[in-house]
């Protein structure tokens, strides 16, 4: 547990800088094998140790939250002075002036950052597969041979193996995918929840930034740290919600039922030894969710990747190029991975003249609509419960065959929490082999507070 | 021939900070050059600003604000995408009227909204033809887009449309009365049997004449040849418009939702808006006609020209208002654009006061020039008058006093023999030389000159 492992820190009968130290080295030695780090920053880590630990000494990391814990961050989580890349050549060198502020509020709490983590491109794929040009694909620590999820993959995979806990961040299913490959504790909070300044886009109106763990305690140390109103995105808020709790829970239909059918079998297992009264409900808009989320998630994303054209930002080059266009264009040819590319083709075709009202405007009525609906139905019930995910993680080589429309359909059990801003968690179904599932509670909107009462009591009986 | 021109143009709102950011206008930051991972924070003052103006051009104002992205490759947008409003303007179906050739003329104002402004291109001054220089300094500036209707007539009354907007705009203080700050408008030109034709990017009312009367006559040209005017895009040099986009390689701009924005309830800001919005310019304009007993004209021009307070504060010091009005609007106005200068720019109101107070009003309207253009007091123009005076000869003080025709009346009569209207001559001399001359002097002189 983290709160123990701060109060060792504190007292000092643990060594920060001899932990930072022995973090580092593990880190570098399962980088070589499993490709979960983009960048480990030794360095930096072992400044902020030494900082640290005079702090401690002076007594000034008294009230500190998570004084000389080691973290690893999403790569697309800005830190200052250190490079921060978003999984994408096209900021291969990118040192950002300023951090997140996510980062800026661990690290008020004495985290210490010592490295990046793997990703997919700006977080666009489900296996961690989709890696920028000249990135390598994260292994699944469970299974060399097999994905360890995405896009989030590198955070999943670094918490597995080195137990620590990291910065990750999901649009449609980023931290609940990694976490129920790789058998770690994922925690997507509400949109809005968590700011998102300092957070590279990927879609502007579904990215949300939550955290990965060992377990349901620590998971919520850290979004405890990270929650609330920051002035600098206008969508957070310190919003908070309760409701009565009915003890009962709900499998969405449509999800559950394009499950493998050994997932299904496990998870009914694991909702068995939880003991609480169920029901299955179905919503028949469910099933046009993952198109609603593709939509959008690709319009926004075809803008937000707009900036990157070898200007004030990506990779420059030398012009000989005759115009700007033809410049632009080089320099994303040349930069772009091929997921990245196809993403910002059908991003830019669905907001077009013609076609925005058959797709876009389609696809944000689609939400609204799912959202409405899904309120009604949390009247009857805590949570919904389901699989993180429908199968169990691939092979590499298999999923690099996958047609993008399968490997879209998928995120089946993560995408409609994620499309309507859901707060929802991971937990482990305890598992020996690559067969790692996750077991996922979704609450409504605002009741984190709900989630973690009843993550805490199911992580309890699942163990 | 019946034309038809439609402009938006683009005011900067009159805001100390950015749209987006917390830059004062002319600096940079993560936020305006467009940063990874910076997200935008609405300048409040700015939208007060837009639901003013769009209040002054008799819209009707949106319930909430709402942003959409505009997205174009071009290097002058450092996000990739412009934020500006396209589905949910902040005002709407409005109208704006004019003086145009003593009518009265009134254009529909279809839209107002707010946008930021994209960086600055530079081609002058480089040393290779090959590159450009990007100025992201304006990135950022609040800007308000104002759209008519194509329902202006001509090159000339578009450029009353602009001249008028301008003057009315900077009445109620929205817009940055900067230099740099010039009115930008985009023109849509049609004539008879012509497609539409759009001139990108036009700086001021004289350029837009300009642009307009040269588009006018190529359109035209055109037509006079039997060709077809076709549907494009152009620039403007200065000189002539050229083709920019043909119809069919126009931009695609795929607006969505801007969605680091959330949708803001604009009651509130509303309230404040018309709360601290300044009196409507008639009712400023009959406020002080009635309390000052003065010329509606004139109330009417020194409310447009920004002159009540100058001229409330001279009225303390003194209380001949029709002729302190007068004179503001006629003389000292002349002397403002002659100078170039605003009225807080140049004298104190007082001087002004004190300048009628204690001259005629032919001198005033002389010693105010070179007040307002030296800045100089009442006090300083007065003793150096004083000085040059004593420098004249007794036929330069003559010479200066025979400009009054009253004193052109009495030599008339003297000449006949009035000798009654001599003493009156003599005290003009006197009073015109600072008694430099003896009355005998003056006597002796006169007898020589009216010999």
């Amino acid at each position: 547990m983290l709160k123990q492992l701060v109060e060792k820190i504190k007292s000092e009968e643990i060594d920060v800088e001899e932990l930072v130290e022995k973090k580092i080295e593990e880190a570098k030695k399962i980088n070589e094998e499993l490709n979960c780090f983009i960048t480990i920053c030794e360095d930096y880590a072992r400044k902020r140790a030494k900082e640290i630990k005079q702090k401690i000494k002076k007594g000034e990391a008294t009230n500190l939250k998570l004084v000389g814990v080691p973290f690893t961050i999403k790569d697309n989580i800005l830190t200052k002075g250190i490079r921060t890349t978003a999984g994408s050549r096209i900021l291969l060198n990118y040192i950002p002036p300023f951090s997140a502020t996510v980062v800026e509020r661990i690290e008020r709490e004495g985290a210490i950052i010592i490295g990046k983590t793997s990703m997919d491109e700006f977080g666009f794929g489900s296996f961690n597969v989709n890696v920028g040009v000249g990135f390598k694909i994260p292994k699944n620590p469970n299974d060399t041979s097999r994905v360890c999820g995405g896009s989030s993959g590198g955070s999943a995979c670094a918490t597995k193996t080195l137990e620590i806990p990291s910065l990750a961040e999901s649009t449609g299913g980023s931290i609940s995918a990694p976490s129920s490959f790789c058998g770690v504790v994922g925690l997507t909070p509400s949109y809005g929840k968590v700011s998102r300044f300092g957070l590279i886009d990927y879609a502007s109106s579904l990215d949300k930034i939550g955290t990965m763990a060992l377990n349901v305690e620590d998971s919520f140390l850290v979004y405890d740290t990270i929650k609330g109103f920051d002035e600098n995105d206008e969508t957070s808020r310190s919003e908070e919600r309760d409701s009565e709790l009915k003890k009962k829970l709900a499998i969405p239909k449509e999800a559950f039922d394009s499950c493998e059918k050994e997932i299904k079998e496990k998870f009914m297992g694991s909702l068995k030894k939880i003991g609480w009264e169920y029901e299955e409900v179905s919503i028949p808009l469910l099933k046009f969710s993952i198109q609603s989320y593709y939509i959008i998630a690709m319009a926004e994303a075809s803008t937000n990747l707009a900036r990157y054209k070898g200007i004030a930002f990506g990779a420059q080059e030398n012009v000989e190029e005759k115009n700007f266009r033809e410049y632009f264009t080089k320099i994303r040819s040349e930069n772009f991975g091929f997921e990245a590319k196809r993403r910002i083709l059908l991003g830019s075709f669905v907001r077009s003249v013609g076609y925005k009202g058959q797709y876009y405007y389609k696809a944000l009525a689609i939400r609204k609509k799912i959202i409405e609906e899904i309120e009604k139905l949390f009247k009857n019930f805590d949570a919904f419960v389901l699989p993180a995910m429908p199968i169990f993680p691939p092979k590499i080589e298999e999923a690099l065959s996958l047609s993008p429309e399968k490997v879209y359909a998928l995120d089946i059990c993560t995408i409609p929490w994620n499309l309507c801003g859901l707060p929802h968690i991971s937990i482990p179904i305890k598992e020996e082999n690559y067969k790692q599932l996750g077991f996922e509670v979704v609450c409504n909107r605002f009741e984190e507070e709900k989630l973690k009462k009843l993550s805490l009591e199911f992580e309890n009986k699942l163990k | 021939m019946n034309v038809k021109i439609g402009l938006e143009t683009h005011v900067t709102l009159s805001t100390k900070t950015k749209l987006f950011c917390s830059c004062k206008k002319g600096e940079v930051c993560p936020i305006c050059m467009g940063f990874p991972g910076v997200k935008p924070r609405v300048n409040k003052k700015a939208v007060i600003l837009a639901i003013q103006i769009a209040k002054i051009l008799n819209c009707e104002i949106a319930d909430k604000l709402v942003f959409d992205r505009k997205s174009y490759f071009y290097p002058d947008l450092p996000k990739g995408f412009q934020i500006t409003q396209y589905h949910e303007p902040i005002g709407k179906n409005g109208y704006f009227e004019f003086e145009f050739k003593g009518q009265k003329r009134r254009i529909t104002i279809t839209r107002v909204n707010i946008e930021e402004d994209p960086a600055k291109i530079i081609h002058e001054n480089i040393a290779t033809e090959k590159s450009v220089l990007i100025d992201f300094s304006r990135s950022g500036n609040p800007l308000c887009e104002i759209v008519t209707a194509p329902e202006l007539r001509s090159p000339e009354e578009a450029k009353e449309y602009l001249l008028a907007l301008q003057e009315l705009l900077d009445y109620y203080e929205v817009i940055d009365a900067h230099e740099d700050a010039v009115f930008r408008s985009d023109a849509n030109v049609s004539i008879e049997n012509g497609e539409r034709v759009e001139i990108k990017n036009i700086t001021g009312a004289e350029e837009l004449e300009k642009a307009l009367d040269y588009e006018i006559k190529r359109q035209s040209f055109l037509l006079s040849l039997g060709k077809k005017v076709e549907r494009e895009t152009r620039g403007f040099d200065g000189k002539v418009t050229f083709t920019l986009r043909k119809k069919e390689e126009e931009e695609d701009y795929g607006y969505i939702q801007e969605p680091d924005i959330l949708p803001l309830n604009l009651e509130e800001l509303k309230e404040e808006a018309f709360k601290t919005m300044k009196r409507p310019i008639e009712e400023e304009v009959e406020r002080i006609a009635e309390i000052y007993k003065i010329n509606l004209h004139f109330a009417r021009i020194i409310v447009r020209k920004k002159l009540t307070e100058y001229f409330e504060e001279a009225a303390k010091y003194f209380d001949d208002y029709p002729t302190l009005s007068k004179f503001l609007v006629v003389d000292f106005l002349k002397c403002l654009n002659y100078s170039k200068k605003k009225p807080n720019e140049t004298i104190k109101p007082q001087e002004v006061a004190k300048l009628l107070k204690n001259t005629n009003i032919r001198e005033a309207k002389e010693l105010i020039k070179e007040m307002v253009k030296e800045d100089k007091t009442f006090e300083e123009v007065e003793s150096e008058r004083k000085q040059k005076i004593k420098q004249k000869t007794i036929e330069e003080v003559f010479e200066e006093i025979m400009k009054n025709e009253k004193v052109r009346e009495a030599i008339k009569q003297l000449k006949k023999g009035n000798k009654k209207v001599e003493n009156f001559i003599i005290g003009e001399m006197l009073k015109q030389s600072y008694y430099k001359f003896t009355v005998n002097q003056i006597r002796k002189f006169l007898e020589e000159e009216i010999k």
